[in-house]
């Protein structure tokens, strides 16, 4: 091992974060929209008894979209910066990507309570009403009704969003190693 | 996929799992399939020593608190819906059918992997697999949404498990190296 491989790793190191920005971004817009078409759309419907309706739809699409992010970065960072990458340093370019689509999620979400300050009153007086239509007990339904209301304080969203981060991270490492099988030349181990 | 792409090893040749890589990975697939199974896993409604109940429990609708933060840990990634999802102990699981299966499949293969390292270390039939699952899993959604058929909570288990197994047989080179090669720092 010499000086310039040292030098290319710190440059090699400091880049991972433009992959996993630029594909964890653009991977958290793409969620959100759907989410939010998803769930404008069940605000639109009459309560049909299924506490998700079309956002389960929706719910599989951006958790498939989620995973592949972290392919999808090492991808970007495999055609950007070099195409040497190990196992090791995807893993890291997974983790991050899955990061950056956590907090991009849940900035744009809260920002589009500014937006739109009705969006989360509609989208909870649906949830409600298709609670009520399932049969749900009353004091259940509180119950429900207070965990929801505390989900979407901020400090609830920050607590969520912190938890969720570990599969979601976990997934996108694993998407991640096999971006780097894929995409990436290995170094021949001696 | 162009350029230099490591060549598939020799017949025959051995190959050795890396411990520090690989008992993190089973750790953290064995936590991950163990919260998948929900708040029943913990705090059953019914007595999980009811070998009949749980296996009637795996096709009925459990009880479920969406917001609990067993199901908020999966948030991301699942939407768990009740009446797609297996209960144990009278709970929903955390995650739908699928998740399940794949979550399991993941398990599984992580545990299989140092007796089947040396048959699917850098194979390509294993990436080829992977993409035939994964376009299965497309068209199986496809075809349920669109009300061409109608999957059920096993077979979507099912082709979760095998999608899950069949990803963590895909980079199984991150976690194995060839017998008598040292592993590389820099890896």
């Amino acid at each position: 091992m010499n000086d310039s491989d040292f030098r290319n790793d710190d440059a090699a190191s400091g880049s991972y974060w433009n992959s996993a920005l630029l594909i964890g971004s653009l991977f958290a817009v793409i969620s959100a929209v759907i989410s939010l078409a998803a769930g404008y759309y069940q605000i639109s419907q009459e309560a049909s008894g299924s506490l998700f309706g079309p956002v389960a739809i929706s719910g599989t699409v951006v958790c498939l979209i989620s995973a592949l992010a972290g392919l999808a970065a090492v991808r970007n960072y495999t055609r950007e910066v070099t195409r040497t990458l190990s196992f090791g340093q995807g893993a890291v370019i997974g983790l991050a990507t899955a990061a950056v689509i956590v907090v991009v999620s849940t900035a744009l979400t809260q920002l589009w309570y500014l937006i739109d300050p009705n969006y989360l009153e509609n989208i909870m007086e649906s949830v409600i009403a298709n609670m009520e239509a399932m049969g749900v007990p009353d004091e259940a339904l509180e119950g429900q009704i207070d965990a929801i209301m505390e989900s979407q304080t901020l400090a609830g969203t920050l607590k969520n969003a912190v938890i969720s981060l570990g599969v979601m991270g976990l997934l996108n490492v694993l998407t991640a190693l096999l971006g780097v099988r894929l995409f990436a030349e290995r170094e021949e181990t001696l | 996929m162009g350029g230099k792409r490591q060549d598939e090893p020799a017949r025959g040749m051995a190959v050795r799992i890396i411990p520090r890589r690989y008992a993190p990975l089973v750790v953290l697939l064995a936590v991950t399939w163990a919260l998948s199974l929900g708040p029943g896993l913990y705090d059953p409604a019914e007595p999980l020593t009811d070998v009949a109940g749980v296996w009637r429990g795996l096709t009925e609708v459990g009880d479920s608190e969406p917001y609990h933060w067993n199901y908020m840990v999966f948030s991301a990634v699942c939407h768990s819906r009740p009446e797609r999802s297996f209960s144990l102990g009278g709970v929903q699981m955390a995650v739908n059918s699928r998740c399940t299966g794949f979550f399991s499949g993941l398990l599984f293969a992580g545990l299989l992997l140092p007796a089947v390292a040396c048959m699917i270390y850098r194979k390509k039939w294993v990436l080829s697999t992977l993409g035939v699952l994964l376009a299965l899993q497309v068209l199986d959604v496809a075809g349920n949404v669109a009300g061409l058929w109608s999957n059920t909570l096993w077979t979507r288990f099912w082709m979760g498990w095998f999608l899950g197994a069949a990803l963590l047989f895909s980079i199984a080179e991150g976690f194995a190296r060839p017998a008598g090669r040292s592993h590389s720092s820099a890896a």
